[in-house]
């Protein structure tokens, strides 16, 4: 499902038009990176949590190659990245999917 | 584990309400059917996309073991379903402003250095010793041309030029002291020989150093010697300038200046190093 197709699926649910679900999801998406951005936790309800962490400098072996040089260790910075936890109700939710279709 | 810097739900949806420009019930309502909505794409199997944010994924994890945290007993965990979201480039990139300047940097061979660093040290080195052979090649231009034979170690040649810059001291001395007693060992009436035979100049207008050391010696190069033998009495201590009637008295050499001594070339040598 992309973009486009929640967009119309919100939109239907909660009977409002297709442009002011678009606007309102994007508003929603752009605070998010935002709020990421400036290194804030968000937590959605019945979704998750939106968090950073900072990943320390590291030695590692870089199978492609970097540049000319071909493949070889190499160290890699320090940087930060977005994590997301899912939140108990959808993890509780989608935990037994492939038991429950494979009991079926 | 929970977020120092989580902001309050609150305060998230009046800030999605501002920048809509919708009322805070609205966003609110607005976020609780995105969860729901995503939440049931997800349970169906379904990915999620969110264009220049990130994707929600549901993958498959196997049956593995593991321990329960409390007592430390060894479970296994059942193979299962959970939730991924992978952030897109975009987000990346903005999550990492504060280090987007940092870089990955590929080692050499040893695994503990970067690369082209050694090339740098390498060339370094390389026109260190050029400019050390450069100047060890002066050095021997000016000083070693007619001594290469008698090459004194360093030390030496410093206690020879103290002694040398004694020696008139005390040849200028020693007249007193025959004068006084009559009777002396042989080396102070040599002494006094050398003393009594310097021979002394008078400047004329015109004359350098090189001048007269070329008319006195026959060679030009010994002018140095004069310099050093008259720097007390100079009253301007440079050798290019040499004041018209003042005397300047030649210093005797042990040997000539065709075939100097020992003591000659030391002294030639002391006395271009304080030309310089």
């Amino acid at each position: 499902m992309d973009q486009s197709d929640l967009i119309k699926r919100i939109a239907e649910k909660m009977q409002i038009s297709r442009t002011v679900s678009q606007s309102l999801l994007q508003a929603m998406l752009l605070e998010l990176c935002e709020l990421l951005k400036k290194g804030e936790a968000v937590s959605i309800p019945g979704l998750g949590t939106f968090d950073t962490v900072i990943h320390k400098q590291r030695r590692g072996f870089l199978p492609s190659g970097f540049q000319s040089i071909g493949q070889g260790y190499a160290i890699f910075p320090k940087r930060r990245v977005p994590i997301f936890r899912t939140a108990k109700s959808l993890h509780d939710e989608v935990y037994d999917l492939e038991a429950e279709s494979t009991r079926l | 584990m929970k977020s120092a810097n989580k902001i309050t739900y609150e305060s998230f949806t009046q800030r999605v309400a501002n920048r809509a420009k919708v009322s805070e019930a609205e966003a609110d309502a607005y976020i609780h059917q995105f969860s729901k909505t995503t939440g049931e794409a997800l349970e169906d199997g379904d990915e999620v996309q969110l264009y220049r944010f990130g994707r929600f994924v549901t993958v498959h994890a196997d049956e593995r073991p593991g321990h329960n945290p409390r007592t430390g007993d060894a479970i296994t965990i059942p193979e299962h379903m959970r939730v991924n979201f992978h952030p897109y480039q975009a987000l990346l990139a903005a999550v990492n402003w504060p280090f987007r300047h940092l870089r990955t940097r590929m080692l050499s061979e040893n695994k503990t250095d970067t690369g082209p660093s050694a090339l740098i040290w390498l060339l370094l080195l390389l026109g260190l010793l050029v400019l050390l052979l450069i100047g060890f090649t002066i050095n021997r231009e000016i000083f070693g041309r007619d001594s290469e034979p008698a090459k004194p170690v360093a030390s030496s040649i410093n206690m020879e030029s103290s002694l040398s810059q004694a020696n008139p001291v005390v040849a200028s001395q020693a007249p007193v002291l025959t004068e006084d007693a009559s009777n002396r060992a042989d080396s102070a009436s040599t002494q006094l020989n050398v003393a009594t035979t310097m021979k002394t100049i008078v400047v004329n207008k015109g004359d350098t150093l090189w001048g007269i050391a070329a008319s006195q010696w026959g060679d030009a190069s010994w002018w140095p010697v004069i310099y050093a033998e008259n720097r007390a009495e100079l009253t301007q201590h440079n050798p290019d300038l040499i004041q018209t009637a003042s005397t300047l008295h030649l210093p005797v050499l042990a040997g000539s200046v065709t075939q100097p001594t020992d003591a000659d070339l030391k002294l030639k040598t002391n006395a271009y190093r304080m030309v310089g």
